[in-house]
């Protein structure tokens, strides 16, 4: 086994600790709201925070193809400001992986809030905090298991992305290539004794993410 | 805020300086039910922002109309005669009682109406000021306590005060604690309390911001009998040390006797009676006020 062979399993780690940490940072505020605030068309909201979810990951791949190409809205924005292009590069991976996996985070955190007795949050606003703080000091912790249990499901569903990957951020080894597409691809060459390692790694270490998460979930009893 | 400096606005532009103590007018509609309710309640002390036990027996009765004097000198209510501050919202489930209290902390929103306590407009439909509970200056204890389970006692008793130094309010906390009665509490956690010491933090924890006024919504009601009495001559006690007006919601006569100065009776969203506690309990006025104070607990 040498390094470059275990790229693309680091590759994946990589993208999907990104892709998680960026689904954290905007699904957590998109949960919070739908959970606590009457949104004009929710069901509209609701519907586009979770397609990604339910649609083949091919056609992510396409309509993210159309968005990040070069001649896509956002291609030409990093262009112009001088990114240079997004499709075929680990940015990309990392694009692809947040989309297929936020619908997981805004699902668990969404039900998490929900969960939250609204008497906890209406005894803070009497004690005369904000909103803000109310959200980061009650809600939040409160829901604070449901969110692991998103974290998990999004990390988990990040590390697994291939369909979209493919399509926007192609196979190319040392910089694209992740530890799903690897496998494929060594299938494809008939390199099994690379995909039997590789799949043993990638469930292993994926594995061990969700029981290190679960744990950190179990310990938080009140 | 806005609605704040609207309520400045209205509050010194106002030609009529309106009394001290709290004057409420609600209208209000939630499904089929109707809250239509109207009542003032006179000031006992000068609000405190220190409910310390610095002040003990200076709760005087303010200059007020609505409760004359009798009301603290009728012998058969013994422990009623200095139990100034405290105001009792009576009546059956449904009655509106709940619902009342989540306006005046400005939880709900009513239609029309207007809210005002201390000169300070809170509410005012007319010209559309509604406070946010945190503007309010209001406290309110409710009937399961609604501790923070993920904080422990101090962390409680200290969330409504996150303007102070961390010194200070750990100060302030001890002495919170020790007016409830719980020194040495602060490191427990919430679920680890009796439902009577829960009871007692929320306490603590709602007096904690120096409230004008203390909402308690059937604080006793999920409490056993014993618990209950302790922490009736406990509310009496917090109501003379701090000297802040408490309105309490119960369906237990039990409590009305043993607490209030004034006594509101609601039944179906409206105001049926009120007036001083002994005069209504010796002469409810109407048959539909003695009905509602003849059914001893409802």
């Amino acid at each position: 086994m040498t390094a470059v062979e275990l790229h693309p399993l680091a590759l994946s780690f990589q993208v999907a600790s990104v892709a998680t940490l960026l689904s954290l940072l905007v699904g957590l505020p998109l949960a919070w709201l739908l959970a606590r605030r009457r949104l004009a068309g929710t069901d509209f909201w609701t519907v586009v925070v979770l397609l990604p979810m339910v649609l083949p990951p091919t056609v992510l791949g396409y309509y993210l193809l159309l968005l990040i190409g070069r001649s896509g809205p956002l291609g030409q924005v990093s262009e112009a400001l001088g990114f240079g292009r997004l499709v075929f590069t680990p940015t990309a991976a990392v694009i692809a992986a947040f989309v297929a996996s936020i619908p997981f985070l805004i699902r668990a955190a969404q039900a998490g809030f929900e969960q939250v007795d609204p008497t906890y949050e209406e005894a803070a606003r009497t004690l005369g905090r904000s909103e803000w703080a109310i959200a980061v000091t009650v809600t939040l912790p409160l829901a604070w298991r449901a969110i692991l249990a998103g974290i998990a499901l999004a990390f988990a569903r990040a590390v697994g992305e291939f369909g979209a990957t493919v399509m926007v951020a192609g196979s190319i080894p040392g910089r694209t290539r992740t530890g799903s597409v690897a496998i494929y691809d060594a299938v494809q060459a008939g390199r099994m004794n690379d995909a039997h390692l590789l799949a043993l790694l990638l469930t292993l270490t994926t594995a061990g993410a969700l029981l290190l998460l679960t744990r950190l979930g179990r310990g938080r009893g009140w | 805020m806005v609605g704040d400096a609207a309520a400045e606005t209205a509050t010194h532009g106002s030609s009529d300086p309106s009394p001290p103590g709290l004057d409420v007018r609600l209208d209000d509609r939630v499904g089929d039910f109707r809250l239509e309710v109207a009542f003032k309640v006179a000031p006992t002390a000068s609000p405190t922002q220190d409910p310390r036990p610095s002040r003990e027996g200076s709760t005087a009765l303010g200059k007020d109309s609505t409760v004359p004097a009798e009301a603290s000198s009728d012998p058969t209510e013994g422990s009623t005669s200095s139990n100034a501050g405290v105001t009792a919202l009576f009546g059956p489930s449904g009655a509106g009682k709940t619902l009342t209290l989540r306006h005046l902390a400005g939880l709900a929103r009513a239609r029309s109406g207007r809210i005002r306590l201390g000169g300070r407009v809170l509410f005012d439909s007319a010209t559309g000021i509604h406070l946010p509970p945190r503007e309010r200056r209001i406290g309110l204890v409710f009937q399961e306590a609604a501790l923070f389970p993920h904080l422990s006692v101090a962390g409680n008793v200290g969330y409504g005060m996150s303007g102070l130094r961390r010194d200070e309010r750990a100060h302030r906390v001890d002495e919170l604690l020790e007016l409830v009665r719980l020194p040495g509490y602060e490191e427990r956690r919430p679920r680890s309390l009796s439902g009577g010491e829960a009871q007692r933090v929320a306490l603590a924890r709602a007096l904690a911001p120096g409230p004008s006024l203390l909402l308690l919504d059937e604080p006793f009601a999920a409490l056993d009998f014993r618990v209950r009495r302790e922490l009736r001559s406990e509310l009496l006690r917090l109501s003379r040390l701090t000297g802040i007006p408490m309105i309490l919601v119960t369906h237990s006569l039990a409590d009305v006797r043993a607490l209030s100065r004034t006594l509101i009776l609601l039944d179906r969203g409206r105001v049926v009676a009120s007036g001083p506690t002994a005069h209504l309990l010796a002469d409810p006025g109407t048959p539909e006020a003695a009905a509602l104070l003849d059914a001893e607990e409802l």
